[in-house]
């Protein structure tokens, strides 16, 4: 261990900004794979690949025991060429130490020492060029990384040799690396982790999106269709060979689901994978009325027409994904885990039941990747007779159509039938998950990437005694379509009802309290600023649920309004002046504006400590 | 196309004489059906071993007579069907596949998928009952410029391997081409003027095709075609319209031999297991 270590912690979280995407892919890369072999857990969250070149980051955090949040704390920011991206500004503080290279070190400074952060200058791009490694400024930042953690050089050259060999450029990358690492010895003052490593880990590193794919492909999916590029498909694609699978690449999304309809007919195991399901409406439901099995992958994709990229705001298209009724499930993940399980039942429901399932990822959860134990694929698998050849289709919806002509009588309508399979999805449905004290009062209810989020805040609260989370569970909801009868039995035992959801309406809770009857007592939401981090839900949970000292009493109306008459009369004579003077204008609004706004919160019953609304 | 054992209770049939139809556009649909199924009966593929597949819901009908043993068919939205057509093949590589619609389903809602099908060559026949053409004179249209689409010339220019027209009029003839159209290997447009789909009064639409069509005799007896520029010379000829084989061009790739699944097992996806063991794997050396 390096002496220079004198504070050690329990987990460290690093920031690396770029430019170019390409840069921090092979750092998550490199650091990824070093540090869970080292024997750390670590936690990926990418903040790339958005298209919103300012945005470009990465997060990595580290610890000695599993982290699977997302925090905003920063310790070390890396800045690469393209410097400090703007979303990562408000969440450098005093301890925040800042490396990177002179130049861009230089442009960004005013903005770091206004946050108070702890600069650390190197002659970065300089020594690369004299070792003519200029153009690997990737692998010199992660060999930085690699020293603060005190992993050898040597020891981290021999295990990425098949990643730097992939990138056909060997020896430049590994100069690159090593001339980080001498670097970063030289910076790793004061930290870091508490090495209590297992050398026994049997974790691994992976993905939310590798995942899902794996959990598909144990689902027995052999035919994926795309209209574009994606993590799915992807997979597929460079593992063909290996899953058995077709993949095909459409020309839109029509295109894409009505070749998985064509695939599954005939018995494939088809899995269309998309931006948004929703927009091919007419399909998905062709497959849901010919009882065709069939699994639909929505994830956002980020392009100019398509800026919601909160996974949490397509819920209500999600749920009438169709023009008509008819039966079908939507499941959306909550953590790497749930992906993988619910990629091998997504596909068994489809089978059991013959109707589409809609599978949502969080665009969160996506981007997300941590240490986890590895699974092992489910045998179990539902195979029902269907398609052609060699295959009964006579109880199909359309074969029954057909009987129509053919003079035969149904015993029931097609229309019936759909809503009584619906009926059996409902009783079939994947019950919500309970997290934390059976007895509870509080209950806080949940879809999308926050499980994991949601866990660790409640650890953290125990911990620093944020509040009191003994009467406190979480409700996990993994299948939001159709909801099971147990969310009904869940909700109607708590007192107090929190909903926590990543959109800007609370759409599930609105569907819950559809469902169920049960009115949310308070709902958290966060929109277009990144997922909940485990500080902020931390404190918004608190607010609501910590004892509250006695607020000061309230200015009265009265009062509040001859104060305003006053000031007005200071105003505009001011006002007066002003113009005089050359300056009008703007102060006069702005006074004016936090009157009214003080007016405002006299005469509202709304407490504005508490950010969650009240239905 | 898969040629399989004969039986002689299960192969398709000629279409009986008292076959009704309920609307002038299934009436329009009587030659082809006539031509299809006697041209699958000549071909000795059972009913299980085809799909019919259209966006348009009429085509389906016209193509199952009461009486007969039918083949499959999928419906799917309108413009769709060779999307469809297309995952069907590379599903299962055994089935003959039949794309089957009107020019408002091929031509103008799946205009798209109509130019990216004929680039991925699928084995798949495509049978189009075109209906402007007929029309021209006499069905208000909004067209400004070019006129109505001529979809010969737009799948030459986008590299189909078996392009030919043929006629509601000419029955027998139509039923070669179907012929030759579902043996080729690779995706194959047959486009067949249909007058009777429309409904236009006073209209004497068999005269017209007679004397707005000729027969390319010369070219109906299976020898390959392969002059690309005579092929669009005779595409672009207009009243009269060519009826016959404009362009074969075999040995071309088709989307089903360069699909993984396929270069060693030629067992359809339906019957295979799930990779579990390929999972495990994937995941332990991650």
């Amino acid at each position: 261990m390096n002496s220079k270590r004198n504070a050690i912690r329990q987990d460290a979280s690093l920031c690396f900004c770029a430019a170019a995407e390409e840069k921090l892919r092979k750092i998550e890369d490199i650091l990824g794979r070093l540090l869970s072999k080292a024997g750390f857990y670590v936690f990926i969250a990418r903040r790339y690949g958005t298209g919103a070149h300012n945005d470009n980051s990465l997060r990595v955090r580290v610890s000695s025991t599993p982290v699977k949040a997302p925090v905003e704390r920063i310790d070390y920011l890396f800045l690469l060429l393209g410097g400090l991206r703007p979303d990562v500004i408000n969440h450098i503080a005093s301890k925040t130490k800042v490396v990177g290279d002179v130049g861009t070190i230089t442009r960004d400074s005013p903005k770091l020492r206004e946050r108070e952060a702890a600069i650390v200058e190197l002659p970065l791009a300089a020594r690369m060029k004299e070792l003519d490694c200029g153009t690997h400024e990737a692998e010199a930042m992660a060999g930085m990384a690699a020293a603060l953690f005190g992993l050898s050089v040597e020891s981290s050259i021999v295990s990425l040799n098949v990643l730097f060999q992939r990138r056909d450029q060997y020896p430049e990358a590994v100069t690159a690396f090593r001339l980080g690492h001498a670097l970063g010895i030289e910076v790793g003052e004061g930290i870091l982790v508490a090495r209590y490593l297992r050398s026994d880990k049997n974790e691994i590193l992976i993905d939310a999106d590798t995942a899902l794919s794996l959990g598909t492909a144990a689902g027995g999916c052999n035919f994926v269709a795309s209209p574009f590029p994606g993590a799915l498909f992807d997979f597929y694609s460079n593992n063909a060979e290996c899953l058995g699978a077709v993949t095909l690449r459409a020309e839109d999304k029509a295109g894409a689901l009505n070749m998985c309809i064509g695939a599954a007919y005939t018995g494939a195991r088809a899995l269309f994978t998309t931006s948004d399901g929703c927009s091919v409406r007419e399909a998905i439901e062709t497959a849901s009325f010919s009882e065709t099995p069939l699994v639909i992958h929505t994830t956002p994709r980020y392009d100019p027409a398509d800026m919601n990229t909160d996974e949490g705001q397509r819920l209500n298209a999600a749920l009438c994904f169709g023009h008509g009724e008819f039966p079908c499930v939507v499941y959306s993940p909550v953590s790497v885990e749930s992906a993988f399980a619910l990629g091998t039942r997504a596909f068994a429901a489809a089978e059991k039941f013959r109707i589409p399932v809609l599978l949502m990822t969080d665009p969160y959860l996506s981007k997300t990747a941590y240490d986890m134990e590895p699974l092992r694929p489910s045998q179990e698998k539902e195979n029902f007779p269907r398609g052609v050849p060699g295959y009964a289709l006579d109880d199909r919806e359309d074969a029954k159509e057909r009987n129509v002509f053919k003079g035969v009588a149904l015993k029931l309508r097609p229309e019936d039938e759909r809503m009584r399979k619906l009926a059996v999805l409902r009783e079939n449905a994947l019950s919500p998950k309970l997290f934390g004290n059976p007895l509870y009062r509080t209950l806080i209810v949940f879809w999308g990437a926050l499980q994991e989020t949601l866990l660790e805040v409640l650890r953290t609260a125990e911990t620093e005694g944020r509040f009191d989370t003994k009467s406190v569970a979480l409700l996990s909801c993994e299948q939001v379509y159709p909801l099971s009868d147990q969310i009904g039995i869940f909700l109607k035992q708590a007192h107090r009802l929190i909903f926590v959801e990543h959109n800007a309406t609370g759409q599930f809770a609105r569907f819950v309290q559809a469902e169920t009857g049960c009115i949310p007592t308070d709902i958290l939401l966060k929109y277009g600023e990144g997922p909940f981090s485990v500080e902020d839900l931390t404190e918004r949970l608190q607010n609501l649920l910590a004892p509250k000292e006695a607020a000061p009493p309230k200015t009265k109306r009265s009062e509040l309004k001859a104060e305003i008459k006053t000031e007005i009369g200071k105003i505009t004579k001011k006002d007066a002046e002003e113009k005089a003077s050359g300056f009008p204008g703007l102060p006069v609004v702005a006074q004016l504006g936090s009157l009214a706004a003080r007016t405002a919160s006299a005469a509202s019953p709304v407490d504005e400590r508490s950010e969650g609304r009240t239905l | 196309m898969t040629r399989m054992a004969n039986s002689s209770s299960d192969i398709f049939s000629d279409v009986p004489s008292d076959v009704s139809f309920n609307s002038s556009s299934e009436r329009g649909a009587v030659e082809i059906l006539n031509s299809l199924y006697s041209a699958l009966a000549e071909l000795d593929l059972r009913p299980e071993e085809v799909i019919l597949v259209s966006g348009h819901e009429k085509a389906l009908r016209a193509v199952e007579p009461p009486k007969l043993p039918t083949p499959h068919r999928l419906g799917v939205p309108y413009g769709c069907a060779l999307p469809a057509a297309t995952g069907i093949r590379a599903a299962n590589p055994r089935l003959s596949v039949i794309a089957i619609g009107s020019d408002g389903d091929m031509y103008g809602a799946g205009g798209n998928h109509f130019l990216q099908t004929i680039r991925r060559n699928p084995n798949v026949t495509h049978i189009v009952f075109h209906t402007v053409l007929c029309g021209e004179e006499d069905t208000p249209r909004s067209w400004r410029t070019g006129g109505a689409m001529n979809p010969l010339t737009v799948a030459l220019c986008c590299g189909a391997s078996f392009v030919a027209r043929g006629s509601a009029g000419e029955p027998e003839f139509t039923q070669l081409l179907m012929k030759r159209a579902m043996i080729h290997q690779g995706y194959a447009l047959l486009d067949i003027l249909v007058p009777d789909v429309l409904d236009v009064p006073g209209a004497d639409k068999e005269r017209w095709l007679a004397d707005n069509t000729y027969k390319l005799e010369d070219n109906i007896d299976g020898e390959r075609l392969i002059d690309h520029v005579e092929a669009m010379n005779l595409a672009f000829e207009a009243k009269p319209y060519p009826l016959g084989v404009l362009y074969d061009c075999r040995n071309l790739p088709t989307l089903e031999e360069g699909l993984a699944p396929w270069q060693k097992d030629d067992r359809p996806l339906s019957q295979r297991e799930a990779p579990l063991d390929a999972v495990w794997e994937y995941m332990k050396n991650l």
